[in-house]
């Protein structure tokens, strides 16, 4: 396994991490083992058989890395945010996301019976 | 002054003190008892891994050890996407990853932010200077591992030794 070690400062000062794993694990499928990062560094770990030209590509896509694209999924969980805050604001639909709750059945009744004491206060307040 | 440990002496009878004798025995054995050679690292910022490979978390550098037993603890804060996805720790001595020691946690639920807490004995370590490192990594690709810093969740996440 062969690291190499980016400054953060040097990319731009921010890092997408879960974007740019999935950049580079359709880039080097098998080839790209992951990364870790902190505020000042990141280091990529890959396979020992990437060829030179691989490598260079891979260094590529760090310094271009955009940390403000985002990932399906982190697209699809900003998306889910608004809507959910956006039906608070409006009181539509549930309050409750079931999906937070699924692991722990008597987290989502106790939630449901806090968005409903909610939901009775601001029609008291109007 | 860095404190220095010395094998006590075995005294005989009738033997007479020096202020030498008793400052290096005494004096010197208890400096070093309270302030044994020790060290601690805290993380400075968030660090993420997507990698099977150990990727470095928590280093204490070079510490130098009178030779006995050490004492090591950690407490982390940690978080991993979804239940079923395995964290790993692993305990570097000298560049040698612990036997017996890696640890696996298999994650119980989506997004839980757990305690990974410990405490471990290596005995018998030999005078001269280690080094000790904690190192992380996730057990199959396309996972990611996140340990926090001193952040909004009131904890700090730290590495220690103390020899004993």
């Amino acid at each position: 396994m062969q690291k190499i070690v980016f400054s953060i400062q040097e990319m731009g000062g921010a890092v997408n991490v879960l974007a740019l794993d999935a950049d580079l694990r359709e880039a080097f499928p098998m080839k790209f083992d992951g990364l870790a990062a902190n505020d000042q560094e990141l280091t990529l770990f890959l396979d020992d058989a990437m060829t030179k030209a691989e490598v260079g590509k891979a260094m590529r896509l760090v310094m271009e890395h955009d940390p403000t694209k985002l990932t399906k999924a982190q697209q699809t969980e900003v998306l889910r945010a608004v809507q959910f805050d956006n039906k608070r604001a409006k009181f539509e639909g549930t309050l409750i996301e079931e999906k937070q709750f699924e692991d722990d059945p008597r987290l989502l009744e106790m939630a449901e019976r806090i968005a409903y004491l909610e939901l009775c206060v601001r029609k008291l307040i109007g | 002054m860095t404190a220095i440990w010395t094998q006590p002496r075995t005294w005989s009878v009738g033997e007479l003190t020096t202020a030498a004798i008793m400052n290096q025995h005494l004096r010197d054995n208890l400096d070093w008892l309270k302030t044994p050679p020790r060290g601690t690292a805290t993380l400075g910022s968030n660090q993420t891994t997507t990698a099977t490979a150990f990727a470095d978390l928590l280093n204490l550098g070079s510490l130098t050890f009178a030779g006995g037993d050490i004492l090591i603890g950690a407490c982390l804060t940690a978080q991993m996407a979804n239940a079923g996805q395995v964290a790993k720790l692993g305990l570097m001595v000298d560049g040698v990853l612990q036997t017996g020691w890696l640890k696996y946690i298999d994650w119980p639920a989506t997004n839980y932010k757990l305690p990974l807490d410990f405490t471990y004995l290596i005995p018998a370590l030999s005078a001269g200077p280690h080094t000790i490192k904690l190192q992380f990594a996730v057990g199959t690709a396309a996972q990611s591992l996140t340990v926090y810093s001193v952040g909004g969740f009131g904890t700090i996440s730290q590495l220690w030794a103390r020899e004993i």
